[in-house]
């Protein structure tokens, strides 16, 4: 045996024994838990054969407890860089069979070494979690090390595309990594986040409750909206990243890949879906598929306030954003939640360069006690300063109903939208004709022998008047009335108008959102 | 390897605010009018509670197999009975709310339990619509829309 293949036969075994995460038994357990293994993970996400491994070879720097005994395979955590559908990416994954997947200095060192590739390299970064927490052997040096990782979230937050993928726990401090990233994926029954665990919460506050009701997917997805996108398995999860990232950008200052244009699917026909009686309910997500290319879209925070729907499609082969108001789930009111959930969108489409499509029909803020107390004024006006802070195209379509604030709120022309279209049968006014009547006519009403009918005859006036696009139209807040069928078009039209937008801002360090 | 149960635990209750070190005196947490003492290994800690935390709600685990209102509204039509079987997604009755006639659909197979509510009731947000008896055999995976 010649030198050189006795050193290739060292590296080899070396290799072996390092890719073996936590040994036979570790990985069994992790299967029957129903996941995946971390390289596994990586290698299913990742293009084939593209996956490039560093740090392989890293060791543990505890030297108390006894830990100094041991060998902890790549100290519990996977990186390295590969491609998905041939872009380049960065990737780390936790191996939860090599000491729980837990947090120490060393382990935090190799991901933070992968966070500074990506942003040096301007790439997404995917960081797959799946770790029991800091490890406690360790002390003071894991939480360090999981402040590095934070630091270097909010450093690479705008400027590449961050990814978090929950496939095992996530709890504590660890949480706030992906709460830091663009986008958290789950999986049912597999994912669970929290910051105190069920133990806890019962013996501090007495209350019960079990860890899929407290953080498993769903809980994330419908109730804290901490989480973007809901799988039922793994590979679905990776499926949905994938897609996910044929939208976005390698970095701010680059362009989604754009694909050969094409035009919607022939059976979203826009007039069709849109009942002319504002009172009738639809799918505004079916509006959006009569507007993009082969009626694509793929959906962020399906299921947390789906009073406000957001995503991704494309037009004319380029990716844009859409924000929607949904008639289909509580009346379409913009409420606390979903106008967190729309600014924050906004606010990511702006960073990365993506035009912003905004679909309006809604009557209004939700009102109530509860609203105001969950401080719907501060929820409220983060919509409000992200549309305004915007700066990439902004085009939005008045479908019905555009009352009150809401109508401000919803990209309109006062904060600075580029082009502002609305249907014929738009209703665009203070607030409803029912309400705006009794206030106006109120003395009217009262003094009337009749006031029911007072009120009705007032109400119909006021509506006749007001409730339509031309009194706004007349003032040149929208800039045309469509037909519904050409809405396609005019978006178009106006994205290649905006596509060298000039626009100038005041100098600052940052504004002061109302976080 | 790790503990992480019992790990976290200590963490987490030392950052509810330390105030003194006190003998163990029981295994329950003694909640005071505004304070509350949880112990950890023989330590005791004090602290402060906010209006808005006495005054929260404890969590229920929520009856799924109710129906309720989800904004302060009227009821424009109800077009089931009790005793109907339903299929997920069958419309159960109107409920007119900001300037809308929302469709109350039914969230999985079932049949009607009971109808608490008749047209032209106004409702407060929350209240109870109907109570659904699951269709055990179509199985009740749900997805939330």
């Amino acid at each position: 045996m010649s030198l050189l293949s006795k050193k290739i036969s060292e590296l080899q075994e070396r290799t072996a024994r390092a890719v073996q995460g936590g040994g036979e038994n570790a990985v069994a357990k992790q299967i029957a838990m129903g996941k995946l293994p971390a390289r596994e993970r990586i290698n299913k996400l990742l293009d084939e054969g593209s996956f490039y491994e560093y740090d392989l070879f890293i060791e543990h720097e505890a030297r108390e407890f006894g830990m100094e005994k041991k060998k902890l395979a790549g100290d519990g955590v996977i990186i390295g860089t590969g491609t998905i559908h041939g872009q380049p990416v960065a990737i780390y994954a936790q191996d939860f069979t090599v000491a729980g997947g837990s947090l120490g200095s060393m382990h935090a060192r190799k991901i933070a070494k992968i966070m500074d590739y990506a942003l040096r390299m301007r790439i997404p970064l995917i960081g797959i979690n799946d770790s029991g927490g800091a490890r406690i052997q360790e002390g003071v040096n894991s939480l360090a090390g999981y402040g590095e990782i934070f630091f270097r979230n909010t450093m690479a937050s705008g400027v590449i595309p961050q990814i978090s993928v929950i496939l095992g726990p996530c709890a504590g401090g660890a949480v706030y990594s992906p709460a830091l990233t663009d986008y958290v994926f789950v999986v049912d029954k597999i994912s669970k986040m929290f910051i105190t665990g069920p133990e806890v919460i019962k013996s501090v506050l007495g209350e019960e409750i079990d860890m899929e009701s407290l953080g498993g997917a769903r809980v994330h997805c419908e109730t804290t909206g901490n989480a973007h996108f809901f799988a039922e398995s793994e590979e679905e999860c990776f499926s949905q990243i994938k897609e996910l990232l044929s939208y976005l950008p390698a970095h701010n200052q680059d362009h989604p890949a754009p694909r050969k244009p094409a035009e919607p699917n022939k059976k979203y026909k826009i007039d069709k879906i849109v009942p002319v009686d504002p009172t009738t309910p639809y799918d505004v997500r079916d509006v959006i598929r009569a507007l993009t290319d082969e009626s694509e879209f793929i959906e962020v925070q399906e299921m947390w306030a789906p009073n406000i729907v957001i995503g991704y499609g494309r037009m004319q082969g380029r990716t844009v954003g859409f924000v929607a108001n949904q008639p289909m789930v509580l009346a379409g009111v913009l409420d606390c939640d979903s106008s967190d959930k729309a600014a924050r969108f906004i606010r990511y489409c702006d960073a990365f360069e993506i035009p912003i499509v905004t679909l309006e029909d809604m009557p209004g803020y939700l009102p109530g006690v509860d609203q105001e107390h969950a401080g719907v004024i501060r929820h409220g006006a983060k919509l409000l300063y992200a549309y305004s802070e915007a700066t990439v195209p902004k085009v939005t379509i008045i479908l019905r109903k555009a009352y009150g604030g809401g109508y401000i709120a919803m990209n309109s022309r006062h904060l600075r939208a580029d082009f502002v279209f609305a249907w014929p049968m738009a209703e665009i006014a203070v607030m409803g004709p029912e309400g705006a009547a009794n206030i106006i006519f109120r003395k009217e009403i009262m003094e009337s022998e009749n006031p029911e009918a007072m009120r009705k005859q007032k109400v119909a006036e006021y509506k006749e008047k007001f409730a339509n696009p031309y009194v706004a139209a007349s003032k040149g807040y929208i800039d045309s009335v469509i037909v519904p069928g050409d809405t396609r078009k005019f978006i178009l039209h106006a994205l290649d108008v905006s596509r060298n937008k000039v626009v100038k801002r005041p100098s600052k360090k940052h504004g002061i959102p109302p976080f | 390897m790790t503990n992480k149960d019992e790990s976290q635990d200590k963490t987490d209750l030392r950052e509810i605010s330390e105030v003194s070190d006190a003998v163990l005196m029981s295994n329950d947490p003694v909640v005071f009018d505004t304070r509350i003492q949880v112990h950890e290994n023989g330590r005791r800690y004090k602290t402060t509670f906010t209006r808005k935390f006495r005054e929260r709600k404890i969590w229920e685990k929520p009856d799924t197999n109710e129906l309720r209102s989800i904004l302060p509204g009227s009821i424009a039509s109800v077009l089931v009975k009790p005793g109907d079987t339903v299929k997920k997604g069958t419309k159960l009755m109107i409920y007119e709310a900001m300037k809308m006639k929302n469709i109350i659909a039914a969230p999985f197979d079932a049949v009607i339990e009971s109808v608490e509510v008749k047209k032209g009731d106004t409702l407060p947000k929350g209240a109870l619509l109907v109570r659904l008896k699951p269709q055990e055999a179509s199985g009740r995976k749900r997805r939330g829309k």
